[in-house]
């Protein structure tokens, strides 16, 4: 009975008296140090390596050559590049996608702010109403909502059959040039809630004595949203502006399933033509470099929206 | 144990169990290669209905050869290619593949496929002309399922509405234009969708006007800017008289979308189609249709082009070429096959199968479109494989054709556009 209790003790005593040497050696080698979690990280760390940067480095070769998945690449230098600037549908997809991006992302940002400021409020339930409220974002950009959202706006849909109520004729939202892309940045704007969750968020970490400091000062309750509420959640709307902006550059289901990019290519979206390119007429090479540039001006809008954070994004308490 | 010695071993043995994880998926496919099953993979483009009655083959074709396994592969036309061309790139197609007309040049230009006329496969059954359309260069590296032809289906009730019937003999693009015209004027109900934008009708049109989509050698365009001129001004002048929906109605319409099609929803009396979607159009309307020929059928260069509904092909990279011929051959001309394919794949191409399939379907459709198709043969001549670098051809019309249908272009400077984008496409690659 005696001797595991002596096992341990020894154990132990090893322990301790190992411990000060150990931590010497480790500071003189970080690769050891560090090498039980690079271990753990290998799986993604190989995966990254293999499916991330390695298709990355492929697309960058892809996109000096002609490639139609059948035969192998053939190098064409700068062809890919140089015909971009001459197809109209490029300019087009350019159009298509700047004003969906212009439009959209304000206008998510401003409804899911309003909603969260709405769900704020502590009221009997309000976990379900969040819950509710949330849960049709988890579902928003899968083909079954895109589908329902197509018939929704049908010309016999129930949106036109609602406003004939008050003896309006709607539009043919989808087959009109310049409802289509309407009906798009609609469902975006209904695909509010993983934004509201971070607003709320936002608004839970604002200290309550700058709302009683306003209060005290006499500012009314629209006053004390400008200069408290908005000043404080400023990086979150930074945030949301930034990862909203990434991710209207690269819309594709709504696209694919409702409106096909027409009519007359109103809605030709960046990713939409590159898909086409690379899976419909099979120009890999075109398609790859088509995405170098979208790469280019994700890149220049989320670094002109860091350059000009500076100016309102406030990071103080 | 020193500690260092513990971390080293549980990165080593991370990175040894990663490796053995990828070494166990190589191998899984390098085995199929042993002496006695062989396996097969074999790959369709699919509706619920193909699926399950092509699987039903297949339980065949494994109980009669047991020493071939297939495995199956099907999906979506979309993904169907898309997958197609990801396997092919990777030097794995599958043995057997469903290919389309559109297609088949692409990939025989790739050297993907493999010459049947080289294989055990049986074609004695198949007429001549049939086998004809899956020749390249006259090797046969598709083998026609069965047999597809453009008409129009028409709705009985809202023809009997309007007080007009359908010619019998042959009749002319203006009579068709004001029968449409008519309807609308009596009924308020149009006459047909718009199909400027389908390129298979375009080149039908051409063809009664003994001019094709595309030239002989598959190069450039084959149609002269004045026909083209002619097909866009057909349909905007049927537009503006309520021949065809309007511009926002035929936009919003997806037209291969056939579950979306305003015929269904009668809100047109007729619907262009391929005779072999015609039953689904008539399980959707709920009551009979009319199959009727094209404008301008029986003028004298024989305008009207047998299609093949689709082709077997083998990939020219089969490890097991004798059993995918096997397969093919099997799905071709047996005739219990035949009896559980019926008309799914079009009328099929082995004439026995055609008649046995007549005298045993209790589906009316299929003996509809058995008489319609032979009406069909008498007046048809084989039509040419699509070539190389034409799948945008398509999408260019489709876009083209809404800003016709717009306004934003003149039917000629729409011919010219046309002409233009796909001569660059045909040349380009």
């Amino acid at each position: 009975m005696e001797a595991p209790v002596q096992v341990i003790e020894t154990k132990r005593k090893q322990n301790q008296n190992k411990d000060p040497k150990k931590r010497r050696s480790r500071l003189e080698t970080p690769l050891q140090r560090n090498l039980t979690a690079y271990g753990f990280l290998a799986p993604w760390l190989i995966g990254m390596l293999f499916l991330t940067v390695g298709s990355m480095m492929f697309t960058f070769y892809l996109a000096f050559t002609d490639y139609d998945l059948l035969t192998s690449p053939t190098w064409t230098g700068m062809d890919n590049f140089s015909n971009i600037w001459s197809d109209a549908n490029f300019w087009d997809s350019i159009r298509a996608t700047l004003v969906y991006v212009v439009l959209s992302v304000p206008a998510r940002l401003i409804a899911s702010l309003l909603i969260a400021l709405l769900l704020f409020k502590e009221v009997r339930g309000i976990g379900l109403y969040r819950a509710l409220i949330y849960l049709p974002s988890l579902i928003g950009g899968s083909v079954g909502v895109s589908i329902g959202w197509k018939k929704l706006f049908a010309t016999d849909g129930p949106i036109n059959s609602f406003v004939g109520i008050f003896g309006v004729e709607g539009p043919n939202w989808i087959g009109n040039p310049s409802t289509a892309i309407m009906v798009l940045i609609l469902l975006s704007v209904w695909q509010f809630g993983s934004e509201m969750v971070i607003f709320l968020a936002g608004l839970k970490q604002i200290p309550t004595y700058l709302y009683e400091a306003a209060t005290i000062d006499g500012a009314s309750r629209i006053k004390s949203f400008f200069s408290v509420t908005l000043p404080m959640l400023s990086p979150i709307v930074f945030f949301n502006l930034l990862m909203g902006t990434i991710s209207s550059f690269m819309v594709f289901t709504q696209v694919y399933i409702i409106t096909g990019g027409g009519p007359m290519n109103s809605t030709l979206f960046y990713v939409y033509y590159l898909y086409q390119q690379a899976f419909t007429y099979y120009n890999m090479g075109y398609a790859a470099a088509l995405s170098i540039i979208l790469l280019v001006i994700i890149a220049a809008f989320s670094g002109f929206i860091f350059l000009t954070s500076k100016y309102w994004v406030n990071y103080d308490v | 144990m020193n500690r260092i010695k513990k971390q080293y071993l549980i990165f080593v043995s991370v990175i040894m169990s990663l490796g053995l994880i990828l070494a166990g998926c190589s191998n899984s496919s390098s085995e199929a290669s042993g002496d006695e099953a062989v396996n097969i993979k074999f790959s369709w483009w699919s509706n619920p209905h193909r699926t399950e009655i092509t699987k039903q083959a297949i339980e065949m074709f494994e109980e009669k050869y047991p020493d071939i396994d297939v495995t199956m592969e099907y999906y979506s036309w979309d993904s169907y290619w898309q997958k197609l061309a990801t396997e092919a790139a990777g030097g794995g197609a599958p043995d057997v593949m469903q290919m389309d007309g559109s297609r088949l040049k692409e990939y025989v230009s790739k050297e993907q496929l493999m010459d049947l006329a080289e294989t055990d496969i049986d074609i004695s059954g198949i007429p001549d002309n049939t086998v004809e359309l899956g020749k390249v260069d006259g090797k046969l590296y598709g083998l026609t399922t069965s047999v597809n032809a453009q008409l129009l289906i028409s709705n009985p009730d809202i023809l009997k509405k309007a007080g007009v019937s359908f010619p019998e003999e042959n009749y002319t693009w203006e009579d068709f234009a004001d029968l449409c015209v008519k309807i609308y004027e009596e009924t308020g109900v149009h006459g047909t969708p718009n199909e400027m934008e389908q390129p298979a009708f375009l080149d039908y049109f051409a063809r009664t006007k003994e001019e094709n989509l595309y030239a002989p050698n598959g190069s450039s365009v084959g149609l002269s800017k004045e026909t083209l001129t002619a097909w866009f001004q057909y349909w905007l002048d049927l537009q503006e008289k309520g021949g065809v929906p309007s511009a926002e109605d035929n936009a919003a319409y997806q037209h291969n979308d056939h579950s979306a099609s305003p015929f269904i929803e009668e809100k047109t009396a007729f619907n262009w189609l391929f005779l072999g979607t015609g039953g689904e159009f008539e399980k959707n309307l709920g009551k009979p249709i009319e199959r009727v020929l094209l404008p301008e059928w029986g003028n004298e260069n024989k305008p009207y082009p047998l299609h093949a509904a689709m082709f077997w092909t083998m990939s020219s990279k089969t490890e097991h070429p004798e059993a995918a011929a096997k397969l093919i051959n099997f799905l071709e001309n047996d005739p219990e096959v035949a009896k559980i394919f019926e008309n799914d794949r079009g009328i099929p191409a082995n004439s026995e199968n055609m008649k046995l399939v007549a005298e045993n379907t209790n589906d009316d459709t299929v003996q509809r479109q058995n008489e319609f198709m032979e009406k069909v043969e008498e007046v048809a001549t084989p039509n040419d494989l699509a070539p190389i670098n034409s799948s945008s051809t398509g999408d260019i019309l489709k876009n083209i054709a809404h800003e016709v249908t717009f306004k934003k272009l003149t039917p000629s400077e729409a011919a010219d556009k046309f002409i233009n984008e796909v001569n660059e496409a045909l040349s380009a690659g």
